[in-house]
């Protein structure tokens, strides 16, 4: 068998998807115990929630192919738990605690079919949705830069209520090369420093009038 | 239900016969060592109260197990301490129960009119030595056919309990005459 045959042969195999695959495979008792089941329902939920954001962030199918099979996988994993759950149970405070731990296997589900919903957005024919939705939003996200004849040069930011004020909160500051993540309300602004904040276009304006110096106080 | 007479006979069918053969083979060592029960009848009244309340606490215990191994609160493991802890309860459990009954059937054989040519405290040594030993083999017994109803999804009613009481009746009768005859030698 030619090269290409052998690749166009293995392509027509690989074009049933995983999750499809997964979907179609029998449940049957195997000997698992609850406790491995509900570790790997909860790894799963935390990871397909990355996942999701990731593939509408990145506008990628292939992630969202494998958010596709984690969510069934957590179907499959639902049943498990279910039929293990049965089995262990022998007396009313063994059912009692086991219809607990049932529910949490429940909501780690609905967790992974929530995050598979999230998916559904790559369909959308105005893609990609995320800068399309960001756009939207009432909150965004600006960058500001302090000039040298402003009030806030030197000061502390909590002095300044800048949050409390203008409703922008800073997520961080750049000065010269290097960052300060989540800036406390202790951190010193200095000029020529570039601030990222987040808030409202009004907010925004209001602060980036005060930051150029041209309004004097903040209110 | 799923359980019909048709299922319950197919699974239930050849594991009692096994049982049955082992039993009988109980039944025969009892039957050689005649001698032993004539000279001392006592022995009569112990031997079922031994058997069952060995073939019980193994019982608990792997049912017990059982469940722990489908939940994943017990681990198939040496070291495990939930494992310890089930394996010192029951035989404590044990220890209780064979020192009252040793004092019962002694006290219940000399009001009747039985033939008494042993002491309360031999008596009660020898049924102490008996049950512990008898629980110690019957415990490990119980992991293993609990651990294999969790491997197979047997249901452990059906399983574990008459494989366990069997080994227990088998293993109770040799270890009470062995250890007579070191005590009464």
């Amino acid at each position: 068998m030619s090269e290409k045959k052998k690749r166009s042969f293995l392509g027509r195999l690989q074009r049933t998807p995983k999750w499809k695959k997964e979907e179609f495979t029998e449940i049957e008792y195997k000997p698992t115990t609850v406790k491995d089941l509900l570790t790997e329902m909860k790894d799963i939920s935390e990871l397909i929630i990355d996942l999701a954001y990731s593939a509408v962030l990145f506008d990628n199918n292939e992630i969202s192919e494998e958010v596709k099979y984690l969510e069934v996988r957590m179907d499959k994993l639902n049943y498990d738990i279910r039929i293990m759950a049965m089995m262990a149970a022998r007396t009313k405070e063994d059912a009692e605690q086991l219809a607990g731990i049932l529910q949490v296997a429940q909501a780690a589900e609905k967790i992974s079919n929530t995050a598979g919903d999230i998916v559904l957005l790559l369909k959308d024919k105005n893609r990609p949705t995320l800068s399309r939705i960001l756009n939207k939003a009432d909150e965004k996200i600006f960058r500001l830069n302090i000039s040298k004849n402003s009030e806030a040069c030197d000061k502390k930011i909590g002095e300044l209520k800048i949050e409390s004020e203008t409703g922008m909160r800073i997520i961080a500051i750049r000065r010269n090369d290097f960052w300060i993540y989540n800036p406390q309300s202790d951190a010193v602004l200095k000029s020529d420093d570039w601030l990222i904040a987040r808030g409202s276009d009004e907010g925004f304006d209001d602060l980036d009038k005060f930051l150029k110096g041209k309004l004097k106080v903040l209110e | 239900m799923i359980y019909n007479w048709k299922k319950i006979v197919r699974y239930g069918l050849p594991l009692l016969t096994l049982c049955v053969l082992i039993e009988i083979f109980a039944g025969s060592i009892l039957q050689g060592n005649q001698n032993v029960i004539f000279k001392l009848p006592i022995l009569l009244i112990s031997f079922p109260v031994i058997n069952s309340v060995g073939g019980n606490i193994g019982s608990i215990l792997g049912a017990r197990l059982a469940s722990g191994l489908h939940v994943g609160n017990i681990r198939l493991d040496i070291k495990d301490k939930k494992m310890h802890e089930n394996f010192i309860t029951s035989r404590l459990l044990g220890l209780i129960t064979y020192a009252f009954l040793a004092i019962l059937i002694y006290y219940l054989a000399s009001f009747s009119n039985i033939s008494m040519d042993i002491g309360l405290m031999e008596f009660i040594f020898i049924l102490l030595a008996v049950g512990l030993i008898l629980i110690c083999i019957v415990s490990v017994v119980s992991i293993i056919t609990a651990f294999l109803s969790f491997r197979r999804g047997l249901d452990p009613d059906d399983f574990v309990a008459p494989i366990v009481t069997t080994i227990s009746d088998t293993v109770g009768i040799i270890l009470l005459f062995f250890i007579v005859g070191v005590v009464i030698i």
